[in-house]
């Protein structure tokens, strides 16, 4: 505890030296929206210079403030895909200052040349990736259906779970270290349909951002990654309707003001309709088979005064598998946000959110004499205090707390009498989580820009129930029972963040960040693919929080009039307390699954080149990473180390999107990964008659390498004022590459003394068309 | 519960081909493991000569079923009881004198071949006897099949495993069946025994065993059939853990069981 002490004296300390160093300076603050919807635009760019330089960035509410000394400044406020705006302002008291941007489509004939943009070169901050929704509409991707998830896996260092998956790693981690946060509410399932889809439809979506590294102190929760994704806010200015007709899903999207420039509401839902195709099947069997999901994402906005505003927002989304009579099968995310943006004054911004997030999965067998009902759900309640506090030309503060009650039921199987399968319901989990955290972005010199902080994590395992502990061979140590509420155990972290730029020159810097992240819920699969009835542990007795200290390097060089952006990054993590499990666990209503876990360890490195052409009628960029995953464990192995399953040395990504006028837009990808680390038999025996196979060392064989190209063109029609429309036409594996999906070891049927392997692939060539339309 | 996870699979491959999705077998260069000892061994409750199967492993691109581990000594031993010592009558293959094996009785059994002693042991648990033989018709996809249902009563309050063997007209089906009473002890049982290729027709002669098998068996065969696929998505394949030590791989099973058949209607 003498570290939190000596800590907590540092913070006094500089404190102090802030308060005296704050003298002669005013503030300018305000908000950049978008000209048209009102939309509030974050993480736009505003830089200064003048009496002094200075650079800033909207935050996730579009606001924006500078403390600084008295003189006259030039500022300029630039968004992608919106026009810059250039003022020349004379300081002599607070100002607040809002910006209306306008959409560069929105423009006339002209092409407009907007201000190139260096803030990559900037802002201390690395191992970052902004989307903006407009950046992905033209990329294409399987079905027709844009997706967020998708094209974030076509940026280096991001890897796809799997073809066609909405799942990732990034920089080595499981599919589980990432942070998905939908308006700061946990999206625990991303996916739907077996991962082919994500839960983000992009039409209720502003924008997303992906931090790979060097998180900013207010994220906190998991190792890998955090990906902030904000839902639109709604038209503030009139009412409109979007939406979108595809071979697999429709969507609609309702939004407008509900009084005009003060408040707004968004509406937007999806649903998929492959059962459509299923009905149309001459069997009755069949026809009566479901499968299908829909997404329904609402968000509703009120401002109060020039100080006060309140966002509300949800999301809830499900899938449907169902086999008439036999099984039925659904699964779902929730959430809910409330929040309260207020101004304390023009220097002292605060956010508060209460937050909901559920997800949750059922089970129904509904074959005679076996019946029952699987529930099974993780949710949380979250309340968070964020502060961000422009202290003067120097400092930008930001502080808070996040204060977060898990509650896990792993399993409760239920069944009518008659059913010979018996009622369970495996204790719930609880837990609660509490950190509070503290950033400085400190602009040291006009070269040197540190962003430093500290988050202070704390876990609770919370009764009641049994808790037991157990041995290294998984037998049962100690089992005692606690009380509902009684503390079990407390866990604490501390997390130091540290990135630092140094400006080589105005278009060449480096940057360099040392990171750590812990984890307290984790997932339970041991499966090779992802599946809806993974469900989540708490920590515990046993499971102690992940732990990973990432370190990285980068070069940043923009070329060419910032026309083009080029970044090396480098990184080296490793990580604690990683969980595998012994051979043979059965996850499914287990009461005890503690007791087959083993712990080891992680470490993950790469290299991460990236180049991008941001202008122009034609961009795009070339992503390119070299990495290696590894985990240790000493019951796997004999304790050497082995790949990990997201293992994959090589990665290659190249987009292009090419605008030759106003109404057509042709875009292409191709992608290359190294094949996935998997474990192929070295032999084989037989075992009552049975063929089974004989594996050597873990992950050290490969399935052949992915790769594949995507092309799609979208025709903007003839678009009156009031209706706009485009088609957008794909095709998806354009050369029909079969990718391998899982590689299967079995009898040859022909000849069955002989053994074969049998690739599945899961996509072929595949066409799409999307009708969009707006009015 | 293992039904669900196969319909899952079932709905992954439905859309696979939907999206002209296609399998095909591939060439890949394999790595051959050295030869390691495979003992497959069981004592059960019938009064019969008791076999045990060594073999050795052979790489993958071998054509031959099995290769034969000659000139072994083979003994099992009932705990505070008699001592079984195995003759190898064909090649590989060790039998017993006759024997009955009794249920709660631990055994133990110690191979020794090439210098080298593998010992393994395991409890008989009691017999469950199987209620009746019934069958059931499903839909899947449109195609109507049919199955046999093994019906019996899952004793109360202990913990129960079950590995089911099924012959079709005299010819063994190579899957494993095995089930435990996590989810309905204590309940009269009603397992579908999901087998095709072929699929079961009128007049087939099924002959169906229940083993009763201890916990240690049971995830061995557990972790075999879990790989590919019983159980949810595919865990990553490993070598199961064996109630041998000193690395054979195989299991030691002392096992109760029960056998009856149903002609198919």
């Amino acid at each position: 505890m003498s570290n939190i002490k000596k800590i907590s004296y540092l913070f006094v300390l500089l404190f102090c030296c802030f308060a005296t160093a704050n003298a002669q300076n005013f503030t300018l603050s305000g908000v950049a929206k978008d000209n048209e919807t009102a939309e509030t635009l974050v993480g736009a760019t505003i830089k200064l210079s003048g009496n002094k330089k200075l650079t800033t960035a909207t935050n996730a509410y579009g606001f924006y403030s500078i403390n600084i000394p008295t003189g006259s400044y030039k500022i300029e406020i630039s968004y992608v895909g919106y026009t810059s705006i250039s003022k020349q302002i004379e300081i002599r008291a607070d100002i607040k200052l809002d910006f209306n941007l306008l959409m560069e489509s929105n423009l006339a004939e002209v092409t407009i040349t907007s201000t190139k943009r260096n803030e990559n070169i900037l802002r201390p901050q690395m191992g970052v990736e902004k989307l903006n929704i407009k950046d992905i509409q033209n990329v294409p991707v399987l079905f027709g259906e844009r997706d967020i998830l998708k094209t974030l896996q076509l940026l280096p260092g991001i890897k796809s779970a799997g073809e066609g998956n909405s799942g990732f790693y990034v920089r080595g981690g499981a599919a589980d270290q990432n942070l998905i946060l939908l308006d700061e509410a946990t999206v625990y399932n991303a996916s739907h349909l077996l991962g082919f889809f994500s839960t983000f439809n992009s039409d209720a979506i502003k924008d997303a951002t992906v931090y790979k590294g060097g998180m900013p102190s207010q994220y906190g929760g998991r190792l890998s990654s955090v990906l902030d994704v904000r839902m639109n806010d709604g038209n503030k200015k009139e009412y409109t309707v979007d939406g979108g007709v595809g071979l697999i899903s429709s969507r609609l999207k309702f939004e407008g003001p509900f009084v005009k420039d003060k408040s707004s509401f968004m509406i937007s839902g999806r649903r998929t309709y492959a059962d459509a195709f299923l009905a149309l099947a001459p069997d009755t069997s069949i026809r009566n088979n479901t499968l299908y999901f829909y997404d329904l994402n609402a968000k509703a906005n009120y401002q109060l005064d020039e100080r006060n505003t309140i966002y509300l927002s949800g999301y809830f989304g499900r899938d449907k598998l169902g086999l008439s009579n036999t099984f039925g099968f659904g699964w779902g995310n929730a959430t809910g946000t409330l929040r309260w943006n207020h101004l304390f004054s023009n220097r002292l911004f605060a956010n508060t959110s209460l937050i909901y997030s559920k997800y949750d999965y059922t089970i129904e067998n509904l074959l005679s004499g076996s019946e029952f009902v699987v529930n099974s759900d993780i949710s949380a309640f979250n309340l968070k205090q964020d502060f961000l506090f422009a202290l003067n030309n120097k400092h930008e503060l930001k502080f808070g707390f996040d204060a977060i009650h898990h509650t896990i039921a792993p399993g409760q199987i239920s069944a009518p009498s008659g059913s010979s399968v018996n009622e369970i319901t495996i204790e719930k989990r609880k837990g609660l989580e509490f950190s509070t955290y503290f950033s400085d972005q400190y602009t040291v010199s006009d070269n040197i820009k540190v962003m430093y902080g500290l988050r202070l994590n704390t876990f609770s395992v919370l009764g009641g129930g049994n808790f037991k502990t157990y041995d290294l061979a998984g037998n049962t140590t100690s089992a005692t029972n606690y009380k509902n509420g009684q503390i079990v155990k407390t866990y604490l972290n501390l997390e130091p963040r540290f990135s630092l730029s140094f400006q080589l020159s105005e278009n060449k810097s480096i940057k360099t960040s040392y990171t750590r992240n812990t984890q307290n819920l984790h997932l339970m699969s041991n499966s090779t693919a992802s599946s809806p009835t993974d469900i989540y542990i708490l920590n515990s007795l046993n499971t102690k929080p992940e732990i990973a200290d990432q370190i990285a390097l980068g070069y940043f060089y923009n070329f060419n009039d910032n026309n083009y952006e080029f970044s090396a990054e480098t990184y080296y993590k490793q990580m604690q307390n990683q969980i595998e499990y012994r051979n043979g666990t059965d996850l499914r209503g287990n009461q005890n699954v503690e007791a087959d876990l083993i712990y080891g360890k992680g470490r993950a490195y790469g290299l991460e080149l990236f180049l991008k052409k941001k202008y122009g009628k034609f961009n795009g960029w070339i992503g390119y990473t070299i990495s290696k995953t590894e985990r240790q464990f000493n019951q796997i192995n004999t304790a050497n180390w082995f790949n990990a399953r997201q293992d994959r040395p090589h990665d290659l990504s190249v987009v292009g999107i090419y605008k030759p006028g106003k109404r057509w837009v042709f875009s292409s990808t191709f992608v290359y990964s190294s094949g996935s680390a998997v474990t192929f038999p070295q032999g084989k025996y037989v075992i009552d008659g049975k063929t089974v196979f004989y594996y050597g060392t873990r992950n050290s064989n490969r399935t052949p390498a992915s790769h594949r190209l995507d092309v799609s063109a979208t025709l903007e029609s003839k678009s009156t004022k009031k209706f706009k429309s485009s088609w957008n036409f794909g095709v998806y594996n354009l050369y029909g590459r079969k990718n391998p999906f899982s590689i299967e070891f079995m009898d040859n049927p022909d000849n069955p003394t002989q053994t074969q392997a049998v690739q599945t692939s899961l996509f072929g060539m595949i066409p799409s068309v999307t009708w969009n339309f707006k009015f | 519960m293992k039904i669900n996870s196969k319909y899952f699979i079932c709905f992954a491959i439905i859309l696979a081909s939907l999206f002209s999705g296609c399998e095909k077998v591939i060439d890949l260069t394999l790595q051959n493991a050295s030869p390691a000892i495979v003992i497959e061994a069981v004592i059960n409750d019938v009064n019969q000569s008791q076999t045990v199967l060594i073999t050795q492993t052979i790489g993958f691109q071998e054509s031959t079923k099995t290769v034969p581990v000659t000139g072994a000594t083979v003994v099992v031993k009932e705990q505070g009881g008699v001592t079984l010592n195995f003759t190898e009558n064909k090649p590989g293959v060790y039998i017993s004198p006759i024997y009955k094996g009794v249920p709660g009785k631990k055994y133990t059994i110690t191979v020794s071949s090439g210098n080298q002693i593998y010992t393994a042991s395991s409890i008989m648990p009691l017999p469950v006897e199987i209620a009746s033989l019934t069958q059931t018709e499903l839909t899947f996809f449109g195609a109507k099949k049919k199955f046999v249902v093994v019906n019996y009563n899952d004793p109360a309050g202990v913990p129960n495993f079950y590995n089911t063997r099924i012959a079709v007209n005299g010819i063994k089906r190579s899957s494993y069946y095995i089930e435990s009473d996590r989810f309905n002890d204590g309940k009269p049982v009603k397992n579908n025994i999901f087998t095709d290729e072929p699929d079961l027709v009128a007049g087939d002669m099924v002959k169906v065993e229940l083993q009763g098998i201890d916990e240690n068996v049971y995830r061995y065969l557990f972790s075999i059939s879990q790989i590919t696929g019983n159980g949810g998505p595919p865990t990553a394949p490993a070598n199961p853990d064996s109630n041998f030590n000193n690395g054979a791989l195989g299991y030691f099973s002392a096992c109760t069981s029960r056998i009856d058949q149903i002609i198919i209607k």
